[in-house]
This record gives structure tokens, sequence and C-alpha cells, in this order.
């Protein structure tokens, strides 16, 4: 009778919740992936049932290429500055100095404003004839600056800022969170050594940090390949595609203005797979840890 | 030997002053723009407002073009009415993973960690045609039950932690007070996992105020906004406008909260966003 | 504790009973109209609708919204339409048509107009701009006003400085070298919007240059058209004025809007543009602003018809599955008389598709526009753009890649034949043959 109770207790309390999620989360999820086999203009209740044509088109598709090589484009060059500078800064963080106390208490600012305001916030600073941005370098005498985002070869790079501005404060929230777990003794031990500086840093803190690295880098990447409201708002992937990412072109084919429903949930799928398929190859390169090899 | 050492703390110390600065500067320039006039932004992006142009932020909360004020409410209805189901039905969800097993509990914990790793883009277009299926597309409270549906994972995921770590007698000792399991729960557990709470809650809020691309697909009435869309489609305006002032005003405004928050709740916010975090 | 419940419960409850989304009113109207709501507003068609019910004691809804396609779609997904819709540039409704969500208005065309007992209501449109509203011989869409596509030239720097409105090519160069010599650049574009210099530069060029035949063989895709010697030498004449600089610089960064006030505030002596220009940029006009509509120069020597104009419709529809169809039709057939076509000349400052009352007085800006519309022969369009998104995309690219000097002429060319081609292999696109 207790055991009866207790099961039924604990159905009806969590049903609220598993209810809402099954219904609004893991229903459209199948829905999905069947929706990314039909054809629908999204006009009327005809769909048409094409297998895997929207992936094959997809293949063909140079856009969803140029979008595709886009976001790891974009990946690279971010991974590599939130990676280096994350950690340089979380290392400053960890100081005693007046400039260490600001520095903790300004760097997450970007992160918790929201990215809509981030993106029109950039949109603005490198804007042609009231940025800040563009201004100064005036100023400092470079005259023939590019239109940064009206530009196709600065359009991508200026995104990129954005990001990495918007985000490194949680990378150094991350990296200083492992700093402060590397255990004192070890440092002790170094200083007996003599080992110190960048030294110590390679030969200590590096390896010890590595797990965070990993979680870093990988948090990252999956960020970036889910680029979407930045480069909607600054660029909107333009100029000619020069800045597409696949969501910014889900977006086009599913929503704006076209409704291609099948077709922009095949890219969210092949989204979805390419997020897997880098997180797996980051993982697997990060797979043994370093300290065993440096021995 | 030592001047090198000097050098590279020269070197440092510069490094972090320019991050500083790319911080703040941007952020003071739009406070200082805000504060300007439209002239007086196209003319000088360093200069320091002249005459303070309040009227900017009337224009940016009840103009001619972009109601942020009515964005603002329907933003804190929707955020708020969010939390109120949110809240209570993820602390019933994870006390239930946390303290009672059955068949099934293991599958449906996983389903709710499943839920934290995949794009939200990948339901994207589904979760539009079912609001479309339930007439709910394009209203507020269709946009709510989503936000409650998409936040359930990471919140279920926190406070499951919390009750895992609450000791197990504390609830037998209610229980043999005669507490039925629903009356243990509310007037033992919930209270004991407040801590537990406001993280939650401090960290769904925030994300809740900034949340941009499940409003832009699910609404689309301009009466509906929510914050960041209104922000979005003034700035859009602005650019043929030539609004400037009130735009700058808006950005302060929709941020505004959010900072202030963040600045009383530092530590909070930050625990929130490392369980978040490391939770691969 | 409970207290919990009961906020949830009610929570819940308000947020579901209230506020919702399809706000029917107690009594469905007779009719109801849902209208995109751009620069012109909704309100000479509420003023008609108004009209139209005291005269039929018929109740009319209207409704406008600048992103109506939005609400559009899902109701046409679920069969709840209105009864007349202007469902703007963002609907794609050749879709509605191959899906069958249109009626066909042929019948209604063969009925009296709006008020009579004989004569045709088909003889109220314009033949060549109706037929743009036509799929497999049947008349799906019904178009109201009309805009044409051109030049704008600042009329007061022309004056100021005594130039003359260029009409060749090469009067066109000789005037640049004069307009850079004053420091100002000739020409700017909506560099984030392409098509706007696909209509403006390459295809009327091409059309000067290779005639109505060579247009209508690219219009149906034929092998071989789109890079044809006329389409390459219309790109070359962009590269010729790209090499020259006399574009501004940084128009391929700027959107419509930036860059209608460039050429507004005079930084920029002439910009492609249609009819609307006036209206949508009224607002932001500095003062004294004076600027006039021209037809692109013509190629010397060409095939092409030198009053040729580009003219894009913007139609109005009956959904197949209206409640109320014959009273839409009917409201529609009240709108497009010739005193209601006047009034919204005269209100809106626009051409019209339909006849006009006569002594309609046009605003200063659309004299011009009006003559050049009533003189021209040779009326083309490019309706292909909602037919083919795909290759109209391949084609916008390769504009942009073109101006930005990234594309040879040929090779743009060759890019919107593969497109074409890619586009003409395609079993699932629906094709279009223009007679």
């Amino acid at each position: 009778m207790r055991r009866r109770g207790r099961i039924a207790f604990a159905l009806a309390f969590i049903a609220p919740a598993v209810l809402l999620y099954a219904g609004l989360v893991l229903w459209p999820l199948l829905r999905a992936f069947a929706l990314s086999l039909y054809h629908t203009r999204g006009l009327s209740t005809k769909k048409e049932f094409v297998g895997l044509q929207n992936y094959t088109d997809l293949a063909k598709d140079e856009i969803f290429r140029t979008a595709v090589t886009n976001n790891l484009k974009l990946l690279v060059v971010v991974v590599v500055a939130v990676t280096v500078l994350g950690l340089l800064l979380a290392h400053v963080t960890e100081g005693k100095g007046p400039v260490a106390k600001v520095l903790r208490s300004v760097y997450l600012f970007p992160h918790v404003i929201s990215i809509v305001v981030v993106g029109i916030l950039w949109q603005f600073l490198l804007h042609p004839s009231i940025g800040i941005v563009t201004a100064t370098f005036d100023r400092l005498g470079w005259k023939d600056q590019p239109t940064w985002l009206g530009d196709p070869s600065t359009s991508l790079l200026s995104v990129a800022v954005a990001f990495v501005w918007y985000g490194i404060g949680f990378y150094i929230m991350l990296f200083s969170a492992a700093l402060k777990g590397v255990p004192g003794d070890v440092f002790e031990a170094a200083e007996l050594d003599g080992t110190r500086g960048l030294h110590r840093f390679w030969t200590i803190t590096w390896p010890l940090i590595w797990s965070i690295r990993r979680v870093v880098v990988v948090h990252a990447a999956i960020a970036t390949l889910n680029t979407f409201a930045l480069v909607r708002l600054m660029t909107n992937g333009g100029p000619f595609r020069a800045s597409e990412v696949t969501l910014t072109y889900l977006y086009e084919q599913g929503f704006q203005p076209n409704s291609f429903y099948g077709y922009a949930t095949a890219i969210a799928v092949l989204n979805f797979l390419l997020v897997m398929g880098v997180s797996s190859v980051i993982l697997a390169a990060f797979r043994r840890d370093p300290q065993a090899v440096r021995r | 030997m030592k001047a090198l050492r000097f050098g590279w703390r020269g070197v440092t110390v510069l490094f972090v002053l320019a991050f500083l600065l790319g911080v703040t500067g941007p952020l003071a320039w739009v406070l200082a723009s805000s504060l300007k006039s439209a002239t007086q932004i196209a003319t000088d992006p360093w200069a320091l407002p002249t005459t303070l142009q309040w009227d900017n932020y009337a224009n940016a909360w009840n103009g001619a073009s972009t109601n942020l004020g009515r964005a603002f409410f329907n933003s804190l209805f929707v955020a708020l009415a969010t939390m109120v189901v949110l809240i209570p039905i993820s602390a019933m969800a994870a006390y239930v993973l946390a303290k009672y097993a059955f068949p099934g509990s293991k599958a449906i914990y996983a389903s709710f960690l499943a839920g934290m790793m995949f794009p939200q883009f990948l339901v994207i277009v589904p979760l539009y045609l079912t609001m479309v299926d339930l007439s709910l597309a394009d209203t507020l409270p269709g946009l709510i039950l989503v936000y409650i549906a998409f936040s359930l994972p990471f919140t279920v995921f926190v406070l499951t932690g919390f009750f895992h770590n609450l000791p197990d007698e504390l609830g037998e000792a209610a229980m043999l007070d005669g507490c039925g399991h629903a009356k243990t729960f509310w007037r033992v557990m919930l209270p004991l996992a407040r801590p537990g709470l406001v993280v939650v809650t401090i960290f769904n809020l925030i994300g809740l105020w900034n949340e941009y691309n499940l409003a832009l697909v699910l609404v689309n009435s301009e009466e509906r906004f929510t914050l960041p869309l209104a922000l979005a489609k003034l700035s859009n305006t602005a650019q043929y406008t030539s609004d400037w002032g009130a735009m700058f005003a808006a950005i302060v405004i929709t941020m505004g909260p959010v900072l202030l928050v963040y600045w009383l709740l530092k530590e909070k916010i930050q625990e929130a966003m490392l369980a978040g975090a490391v939770k691969g | 504790m409970n207290r919990w419940y009961v906020a949830v419960v009610s929570t819940l409850a308000l947020a579901l009973v209230g506020c919702g989304g399809g706000s029917k009113g107690a009594s469905a109207p007779d009719v109801e109209v849902v209208s995109f709501q751009g620069g012109y507003g909704i309100d000479q068609f509420e003023q008609s609708a108004k009209e139209w019910s005291e005269k039929t004691g018929k109740t009319v809804a209207i409704t406008g919204n600048p992103r109506v396609w939005e609400q559009l779609k899902p109701r046409f997904v679920k069969g709840d339409v209105p009864d007349l819709t202007w469902p703007g540039w963002g609907m794609d409704t050749w879709g509605l048509i191959y899906d069958g969500q249109l009626l066909d208005l042929n019948p209604a065309l063969d009925s009296p107009p709006y008020g009579a007992t004989e004569g045709k209501w088909r003889d109220s449109f314009d033949p060549q701009l109706l037929a743009l509203g036509q799929y497999e011989g049947k008349q799906y869409m019904l178009p109201y006003h009309v805009n044409i596509n051109g030049w704008w030239y600042n009329k007061k720097l022309f004056d100021q400085n005594g130039w003359k409105v260029p009409t060749t090519f090469d009067e066109l160069l000789a005037l640049n070298d004069q307009i850079k010599a004053k420091g100002i650049a000739p020409l700017t574009f909506q560099g984030q919007y392409p098509y706007y210099m696909l209509y403006g530069f390459v295809y009327s060029w091409a059309i000067a240059d290779g005639g109505n035949d060579m247009w209508k063989a690219c219009v149906n895709l034929e092998p071989g058209a789109w890079n044809n010697p006329h389409i390459v030498k219309a790109a070359q004449m962009v590269a010729t004025l790209r090499d020259r600089g006399d574009f501004l610089k940084g128009s391929l960064g700027l959107d419509h809007t930036t860059s209608q006030l460039e050429f507004l505030k005079g930084n920029a002596a002439m910009i492609p543009c249609g009819t609307w220009l006036y209206s949508e940029m009224e607002n932001v006009m500095p003062e004294g602003t004076e600027i006039e509509f021209m037809l692109p120069p013509f190629v010397a020597g060409g095939a092409g018809d030198p009053s040729a104009v580009m003219v894009s419709i913007e139609p109005w529809m009956v959904p197949a599955k209206a409640k109320h169809p014959q009273d839409g039709i009917d409201l529609y057939k009240y709108m497009t008389t010739p005193e209601k076509a006047k009034e919204f000349v005269e209100a809106k400052g626009t051409l019209m598709a339909i006849k006009v009352a006569d002594g309609v007085k046009y605003p200063p800006h659309l004299v011009r526009p009006a003559q050049i519309f009533e003189n021209s022969t040779y009326k083309w369009q490019a309706e292909f753009r909602s037919w083919y998104p795909r290759f109209s995309k391949a084609a916008e690219d390769a504009m942009a890649a073109l101006i930005d000097g990234k594309m040879a002429p040929q090779q743009f060319a060759d890019a919107l034949e593969k497109a074409a081609d890619a586009t003409r292999n395609d079993p699932q696109v629906v094709k279009h043959k223009v007679e």
C-alpha cells in the first residue's frame, strides 16, 4: 500500500513537467526527423514524401556549403581566441591588485546582456557614419578602412570579433574556476624546483587544467555552430552570403520569406550532425590526458 | 633578466587595460550616446553629450515607430508567468527524480539531460507547426508554454542535484510525523532547497529576458513583441529615420535591468553558469 | 503550500483562456479583408470598405500588417482564410497558386464591373498587367497599383550644373566625368539588395541591346539564353562604370534606405529604383530636395524598344476557401472603379494598373513616370524572381560579385546560365512559359 502510494505520488508529481516537456520538446524533435523527409511550401496541408531528397539537394546547394564553411571559419577563430584570451585574462583575475578587482567585476558584462543587444551594439560600433570604432580608426589615420559589415572580406571577421566579445567573459569564468582548483602545494613544489613564470605555466598549469580546456573548446565550438542572432542582426548573412551561417540560411528557407519547412528542417538536422561530429572530433583530440605524454 | 620580466609585466598590464576598455568602452559609449541628440551622434562619436537629451528615453519608451514600453511589459509578463509555473513543476519533478526511484525514472532524467544538448533550431520548425496546430502561434501564452518546456532541462538538472544532496532522514522524519509525501515536499524539502531555487530563478530570468530565437519565430505581431524583438525592430527603423538617440536609449533600457541584477547577484549567477557549463 | 497550487493553476488558466491569438469578434463579418500595410497604409482601402458596406448593407472587417504574410500562412494551412487579400511581398503567391489555394477570377472578370449591368470588369485593367497574374490560362491575381522601375536623378543638382539627362550610355559616361569633376559620385545603388542593380542596369541594358525576343528566351529559361552576347555586353557596361569609379564608394554595403538617403543628400547624382522611392523616403527627405524619374540610358544601336519599361504589380487575390468569395470580389470591383482609382492616385501618388477617372491630378514626382508608362510600347517584367527563387538568388550573388570586381562579365553571364540550367533541370520547380 505504502509502496504503491509512493509510486502514485511520484508519477503525479513528475507528470506536469514530463507532459510539457514531451509535448513541446520531444514531440517536435521526433517530428523534425520526419518532416525533413517531406517537401512542403507551408501554404496548405499538401506535403509530398521525398525520402532523402532534401539532403541530397543540400549536398548540392552552394549557399549551404558556403554557410557551413563560414561556420567552420568562425569556429576556428573563436575557439582559438577564447582559449588564449580567456586563459590569459583568467590568470589576471587571480591577482590581488586593483586592476584584477575591477576586471573581476566587469568581465562578465558582455555575456549577461542579451545577444540581441550585442548584435545591435556591434552593428553601430562599426557603423560607417556613427560608429565609434570606425571614427577612432579614422582619427588614427586609417583613411581607407573597409566598411566592416558591408564588405564581404571583413563581414565574417566582424561577426567573429563580436562573438568573442560576447563569449569571452564566460570562458574567463570557467578558466578561473579551474585555476582556483589547481592545488597550492603543486606550486610550492615548483617554487622549490625553481620553476617560475611561463615555464611553470607550461609544465604545471597547462596540463592540470586539461579537462576545463576540453570543456571550453567543446562549448565554444557548439556555441559557434549555433550562431544565429548575432549574424542576423549584424549582417543578415551578407553581403552576398559572405557571412551566411547554417542557421541564418535555415531561417531564410523556413520562415523568411519562404516556408520550405522540409528543407529548413533538413538544414537543422545537418547542423545538429555537424555539432555532434565536431564535438566528437574535439573529444577524440582531447582523449588522452597530456600529462601521460609529457613524462 | 629583471628588465625582461618588467617588460612582460608592462605588456600584460597594457593588454588588460585594453581589454577593460574593450568591455566597458562600448557600454559607456551607448550610455553617453543615449543622451545625445541625433546630430551630435552623427557628427562626433567621441564627444560627450552637451545637453542631456532625456527625450530619447521617452521616444524609445513610447515613440511613433516602436513602443518599447509595451514590449517591456510583455517581457516582464512572459518572464514572470514562465517562472511561476516553471519553478514549482521543475522542483516537483527534480524532487521525484532525486528521491523516488521508479521504473523509467532514469530514462526521464536522461531525456531531460539530452534536452540540454541539442540545439533549439533542431526543433524550431516543427515546434512552430505544433503551435499553429494548437492555435497558440503568435500568442504570449504560447510563448510562455514554450519557454517553460525549454527551460525545464536545465532547471530540473540543477534542482535534482540540490535535492540529491539533502539527507533522506529529513524526509523520513517528516513522514513519521504524519505528513504525506506531498506535504513533506512542500513543508520540509522545498524550503531546504531554497539556495537552489534562487540560483535557477535568477539564471532563468536573465535567459528569458534576453531570449530572441524562439520569440522571433513564434511571435510576429508587434503588439506582442518581447523586448529583444522590439529592440531589433527599432534598430532597423533607426537606420532610415536616423533616430539614433532613441535607439541607444532603447539599448540602455534593455540591458539596464540585467546588468543591475548581475551587479547585485554576481556570485549566484556565476554559480548557475558554472553548473550549466560543466554538465558534460 | 497550497498557495503554490493556486498560483500555478490560476496562471495557467488565465494564460490559456485570456488573450488568445485569433481574436474573433462576437459576430463574424460578411467580408474579411487582410492587407499588406506598407508605405501606402490601408486607409484608402478602409474608406472603400466603409462606402461599400453602406451601399450593400454588408459588414466588412479589414486589417493590415507590415508582415501580413506571417499571419496569413498558417491561416492558409488551416483553411481559415479571408475573402480578399493583398498578401504583400513576403508571400509566395505562386506557391499559393500551385497548391490550389486561390480562386480563378476569370468568370468574375467576364461579369460586369461594379454597379453596371453590362460590359466586362476585365476592361478596367491594363491587359499587359493583367497577364502577369495568370497561370495556365487562369487568372489568380488582379493588379491594383503598379510600379515602374528605372532611375531617379537629382534634378536640383542637374539644373544647378546645367547637366542634361543622359539618354544613351555614351552620354552617361560623358556626364559622369562632369559629375565626378564636381566631387560627387555619379551613381549609387542598394548594394545589399542586388536585384535593384539587376533591374536597373543589367536587365535594362540587355533588353535595350537584344530586344524583346531575347528577353522572352531568358524568362522562359531557354538553353543558352542567359549567357548570350547581350547579357555579356550589359554586364560589361556595369564593369565599365565600376572601373571608371562611377559608383559611390561603399555602395555594396548599403541597404536600400541608406543608399537612397545618400542620393537624396546629393552625395550621388543618380540611383536605380522604382516609382515607390518617393513615398518610401518622403519622411526623411531633406528640405528642398527635387528629384525626377528617368529611364535607364539606352544602348545606342540596340535592337530593343527605346520606350521599354519594367513594371511590377501589387496583386490582390481571393482565397479558394474563402467563406464569401463573391462578396470579396464585389468589394474589389468597387475598389477598382475609375473614381476610386483616381482617389488612390491622388492620395498616394502611385500609378495604377486600372483605368483612372478623367481629370486625375498626378503629384509632381509622378508626372514623368505617368508619361513614360503611358507612352511605353513594351512593358517587361522579372516575375521569375518569385517563380525561380534559387535562380534569382544566384543571379543576385553574381550581380554583387560583378559589381565588386570579383567576376568578369563573361563569368557573370556563365554563372546565370549555370543557375538557369539547374532550375530548368529541377523537376520540383514549376515552370512558367510566357508568350
